[in-house]
């Protein structure tokens, strides 16, 4: 529940975004703020301070100044607000995580469902598919998918992705991890198909999309929403980490990761740029995999022996 | 009025002497969330020198869990044990893990209900078996081997030399219950305890190791204690019995006298004795509660909700006491019992017309061997029952499960429709695999699911019977073969081997 | 079992073929892309275009073209990259090999004591106090990124108490083995328990759920009835089949991190690993050499799968007849 009530938080917050930069801090977190001013204590005081010490070269940003309507976590390099573009980061790592988690699941549901199904060729051709993928180390997949994708973008007949587009990083961490949801369901459907229930809705000559449908899809379904808290955790620390390599979310667009990213070069100067983003995928995450243990253990009773918290 | 004090009990069965295991006024209780679960509530029996025990009962009668408690294998954190369990005259309840542990698999060892899941299916059978001798003796790896190799030989499994390193999923069932019986008897306990040992195993092979069980019985002069829902097993195997209903003892005597002379209405219901009835009974079957949750022990008899000779004093306990040949724990005027069971045997006839074969010959041959005689069709598993999903299941299991009773009754609580083969009744009979029939495909109707919907039986006079509201499913009929002991007195010898499962094949 | 591992290495080579087929088609049959401009990299003349269309077979069907990439990897071995002109990528990800190894095998090392040790001990104690702590601290690791938990280690040992408790650290980066085991070890102490930490909260996650499922099966209550001690049955029989399916796991992670799943790590603490090689060539668009880690991790995470179904059928004798 705890777990719940904090994912609901940082939601709403980062919901709230936009709100925020308009009505309280003033600022708008996308164009670069080279030139622009801040008042801390009472005074007028510049984004981007030059640095005095050394050969002078280069500029610092200034730090947290713990006061919400002026830079609460301070600048990064470019001058603009961590904290503003801190929640309209997490609008974007949010929705990629939960919109490729929904298309990872539902992908997987399909394919797990037809394998385990209709086994023969479909299970056969399914499977190897799923081996190839999951055989590949992840992140290099991902790698290779977005290094590709992300200098033309996608031609499909008339379907034009643009290589900025968010929904680059969707599809590819959900293709990416369809194995992932996917083996589990078809092993679970086909253990399902032995059983009696099953049998006799095979006896009585009800259609496979019936069966499917009316006797397959629900028994099947508490795993697949057991899997989705765990797998938006997971979209959104794939996100973070594609970001993180400059091959995720693509600027203007901000990420936690991108972020992240930002804060690399500032990271002995102005800690916060980086860990602030950090922790805010450590809090959602955290909840999240409770909430996905929660999930699991309200759905399938006996597992609450052995879940864990 | 039957008399209120028990009388003192005599006999040199009733307290075998010197006693080897003597349970006292056991209670087991767990807490949980819905309450205090008192899985057994105040069972006292005691276990002679060599002697053979059977418990009886149906599924969540609180015999395994009393079993489980005396060994300390009850490991939930929120049981309670209460009682006194004393073993060759120690106690047993309260000692230490460490001096329990000395006890269990050499004293006192145990065998179990499933043997395809009892073994740990990394090791090979000889691992296993060497590891029970070498955690209570001191014996080299060599010498542990080559007692596991004897004791495979002795219990019968071919060519032991080899199979030694044969892993667990390279036996079949029969073959791993003769392992596991191996093992249990690599230290030479004195006492056995066997949950269930042939549930699990197909018909012949439930025969075969029921004679090897006796025949070890004979040569290595254990006791015993059998766990079973089969009056079958009873009579193949035990001295003794022990009837357990809702955690407590309702009938303790010699087996002979248990099965030919039946006090306790609801032993009369395990040996068969009790008809189905008509469409509005079965009704009355599916009230809920029924049969009666351990969460909620009527203060009374526990059986007196399902009881059809329950009458004003089934509100107070009933203590365990010899009214003829044995004890029971039943307020009926012991001189009333026989009018009433035959009373109850009665309505026996038009029960089987319309449900229950029990083919003639089947009931009258119950002296041969399960494993003589080819199948003979019985329609207890495939007449009408609560539906559920795995109800197809059961319809299935009738040709093939050796006690498909037992699937049945686990899925329903406490299901199964009352089979009676009284004998004599050939006409009951002939009209038998026509209902089959139609009554099965009811039971496996697509998808299995649905409320049950009880159907009048075409032809039978639906009469309303108000002395017996007991409801028919709720019979506790896990007893595979009912149909072999024709009530109300069997003629047969009981000593006369017999396989569980008679009627089924 | 001999006929089972010859089974074994032949699907894995069918799997490995498989997935040079994937990667071919991932980098030269991506609809509307022109593979030679990628693979030239970003100021390539028309003359090295030609030539890059002649060497990869570009006008020719798809099929021979496979046959070149292939022949250029693995035959000629002289797949050169055309952003650092004139560098060969074959030695480039041997020299890179070791690093990635060393970092993979520690961190290994350290996830399974403890990831092992913290199931072991939670579902021992389960329920307890310590049952719930070590759970949470396993979901903490494998929430945090591992990039970022680098940076901030980086940060703390580095930077913030470098001067006091951490004066010990060196400075980022590699030292190879040669340069004696010490420094070696010292160098990689803390990229090992950065990248310890999310598989060692994995591991002991699943260990803990298979060893309570395992504590309640059939065979545990009757090591029970056969006088063992709670350790041994924990240990010998518990684990010991629990331990099944954390070889399966371990098997596919160490594959996939020694073929360069680890680069978050290696780029966040500056070891030239294959991770960093790749990341490298990711940034630089230099595609001969991405390929060639491509492939270089594939072949490795097939290795690991193989040696772990034969370790799994070594472990669990139902397997090995199938």
């Amino acid at each position: 529940m705890g777990a719940l009530a904090v994912l609901v938080l940082v939601i709403v917050i980062c919901l709230l975004a936009p709100v925020y930069a308009g009505s309280v801090a003033h600022v708008d977190p996308f164009p670069s703020n080279l030139q622009g001013t801040t008042i801390v204590h009472g005074k007028v005081t510049p984004v981007l301070q030059s640095n005095h010490q050394g050969l002078g070269l280069g500029v610092t940003p200034i730090g947290p100044t713990w006061d919400i309507h002026h830079y609460f976590l301070g600048a990064d390099n470019q001058g603009r607000d961590v904290f503003a573009r801190l929640l309209y980061g997490g609008r974007t790592s949010l929705l990629i995580g939960s919109t490729s988690a929904l298309l990872c699941c539902v992908l997987a549901a399909l394919l797990g469902l037809m394998a385990g199904y209709f086994g023969g060729p479909i299970d056969w051709v399914l499977s190897r598919l799923f081996d190839i993928v999951w055989a590949f180390p992840i992140y290099l997949l991902a790698i290779s998918l977005s290094v590709v994708l992300l200098t033309s973008g996608l031609q499909i007949g008339f379907i034009h992705i643009g290589a900025g587009s968010l929904l680059l990083p969707i599809i590819i961490i959900a293709i990416v991890y369809v194995p992932y949801v996917a083996r589990p369901l078809r092993g679970l459907v086909l253990s399902l198909r032995e059983r009696e229930f099953i049998q006799a809705a095979i006896g009585v000559g009800a259609s496979d999309w019936r069966i499917l449908r009316r006797e397959i899809l629900p028994n099947a379904l508490p795993s697949v929403i057991v899997f989705f808290p765990l797998m938006v955790a997971l979209g959104m620390l794939t996100e973070s980490a594609l970001s993180f390599l400059s091959i995720g979310v693509q600027p203007p667009n901000a990420s936690w990761g991108t972020i992240i990213n930002d804060g690399l070069g500032l990271l002995y100067t102005r800690p916060t740029v980086a860990i602030a983003p950090g922790l805010m995928i450590v809090i959602t995450a955290v909840s999240l995999n409770l909430l996905g243990d929660g999930v699991r253990d309200a759905l399938d009773p006996k597992a609450k022996l052995r879940g864990s918290i | 009025m039957p008399e209120l004090a028990p009388q003192p009990v005599g006999g040199h069965f009733e307290f075998p002497d010197p006693a080897l295991l003597e349970v006292e006024d056991l209670h087991v209780s767990f807490k949980t969330r819905a309450g205090v679960v008192r899985a057994v509530d105040g069972l006292s029996l005691t276990v002679g020198d060599r002697e053979v025990l059977g418990i009886v009962g149906e599924s969540g009668s609180g015999k395994s869990v009393a079993m489980y408690s005396i060994l300390g294998l009850v490991r939930d954190a929120d049981v309670e044990i209460t009682g006194s369990v004393r073993f060759r005259g120690h106690e047993l309840l309260g000692l230490s893990d460490k001096e329990m542990r000395d006890i269990r698999g050499n004293d006192i060892a145990m065998i179990f209900q499933d043997p395809m899941t009892a073994l740990t299916p990394v090791y090979t059978v000889g691992w296993q078996i060497a590891e029970q001798v070498r955690a209570h003796e001191k014996t080299s790896r060599r010498a542990a081997r080559d007692r596991a190799i004897s004791l495979l030989a002795e219990v019968g499994i071919p060519d032991p030399a080899r199979r030694v390193d044969s892993y667990p999923h390279e036996f079949s069932g029969g073959m791993r219950q003769r392992a596991v019986i191996a093992m249990a008897l690599s230290c030479n306990p004195r006492l056995l305890i066997a949950d269930e040992p042939t549930t699990a195993l197909d018909v012949t092979t439930q025969a075969q190791i029921l004679a090897l069980m006796r025949r070890l019985q004979e040569t290595h002069g254990s006791s015993i204690v059998i766990i079973t829902h089969d009056m079958g097993v009873i009579s193949e195997l035990a001295d003794r019995v022990v009837v357990m209903y809702a955690g407590r003892p309702v009938e303790v005597g010699l087996k002979t006298d248990v099965i030919r002379d039946p006090q306790h209405p609801y032993t009369w219901g395990l040996l068969g004795a009790v008809p189905r009835v008509d469409a509005r009974r079965q009704r009355l079957a599916t009230i809920p509660g029924s049969p009666v949750s351990p969460l909620d022990l009527p203060p009374g008899c526990p059986f007196a909700p399902r009881c059809a000779c329950r009458f004003s004093a089934c509100d107070a306990r009933p203590p365990l006491a010899v009214y003829g040949t044995h004890r029971d724990a039943c307020w009926l005027e012991p001189g009333d019992r026989a009018r009433l069971r035959a009373e109850v045997a009665a309505l026996a006839p038009a029960a089987s017309r319309s449900q229950a074969p029990a083919p003639a010959e089947a009931a009258s041959d119950v002296v041969t061997s399960a494993t003589d005689r080819p199948g003979t069709p019985r329609s207890q598993e495939s007449g009408p029952e609560p539906s559920e999903p795995e109800s197809p299941a059961s319809a299935m299991a009738t040709s093939e499960e050796s006690t498909p009773t037992e699937a049945a009754s686990e899925e329903l609580g406490f299901g199964g429709a009352v089979d009676v083969g009284a004998p004599g009744d050939e006409g009951a009979s002939d009209a038998a695999p026509g209902d089959e029939g139609a009554a099965a495909p009811d039971a496996a109707s697509p998808g299995g699911r649905g409320p049950w919907v009880p159907h009048p039986i075409p032809g039978v006079p639906v009469e309303p019977l108000p002395p017996y509201p007991g409801p028919t499913d709720a019979w506790p009929v896990e007893v595979g073969p009912a149909g072999a002991w024709p009530s109300p007195a069997p003629e047969e010898d009981d000593g006369e081997p017999r396989a569980p499962g008679e009627a089924e094949r | 079992m001999l006929s089972f591992v010859a089974r074994r290495v032949l699907a894995a080579v069918l799997v490995l073929f498989a997935i040079s087929v994937l990667v071919f088609l991932i980098f030269f049959a991506t609809p509307g892309v022109d593979p030679a401009a990628r693979i030239a990299g970003r100021s390539a003349t028309p003359q090295i275009l030609a030539q890059v269309r002649h060497e990869f077979g570009l006008d020719r069907p798809l099929p021979i073209r496979y046959a070149l990439l292939m022949e250029h990897l693995f035959i000629k071995r002289d797949l050169t990259s055309y952003v650092n002109i004139g560098d060969k990528v074959v030695p480039q990800i041997m020299n890179a090999a070791p690093v990635t190894l060393s970092l993979v095998i520690g961190a290994a090392v350290i996830w399974l004591v403890a990831g092992i040790a913290g199931g072991v001990v939670a579902a021992r104690f389960r329920g307890r106090l310590i049952d719930p702590i070590i759970m949470l601290a396993g979901i903490s690791a494998i929430s945090v990124p591992a990039y970022w938990l680098g940076e901030v280690v980086n940060l703390i040992t580095e930077s913030r108490l470098h001067s006091s408790v951490f004066s010990w650290v060196p400075a980022a980066g590699y030292v190879p083995m040669s340069q004696g085991v010490g420094q070696w070890a010292l160098h990689l102490l803390f990229p090992w328990l950065t990248l310890a930490a999310l598989y060692a909260g994995i591991y002991a996650r699943v260990l803990r759920a298979e060893l309570v499922t395992a504590l309640g099966e059939d065979y545990v209550r009757t090591a029970r009835a056969k006088g063992l001690s709670e350790r041994r049955i924990l240990i010998r029989h518990a684990l010991r089949c629990s331990l099944i399916s954390i070889v399966s796991l371990f098997g596919l992670d160490f594959g996939s991190l020694v073929g360069g799943a680890a680069l978050l790590t290696e780029v966040v603490f500056g070891l030239p690993g294959v991770g960093q090689l790749t990341y490298t060539s990711l940034q630089d668009l230099d595609l001969p050499v991405i390929m060639g880690c491509v492939m270089y991790a594939a072949f490795f995470v097939v290795l690991a799968n193989t040696i772990v179904d034969v370790a799994y059928a070594w472990l669990d004798p139902r397997v090995r007849r199938a």
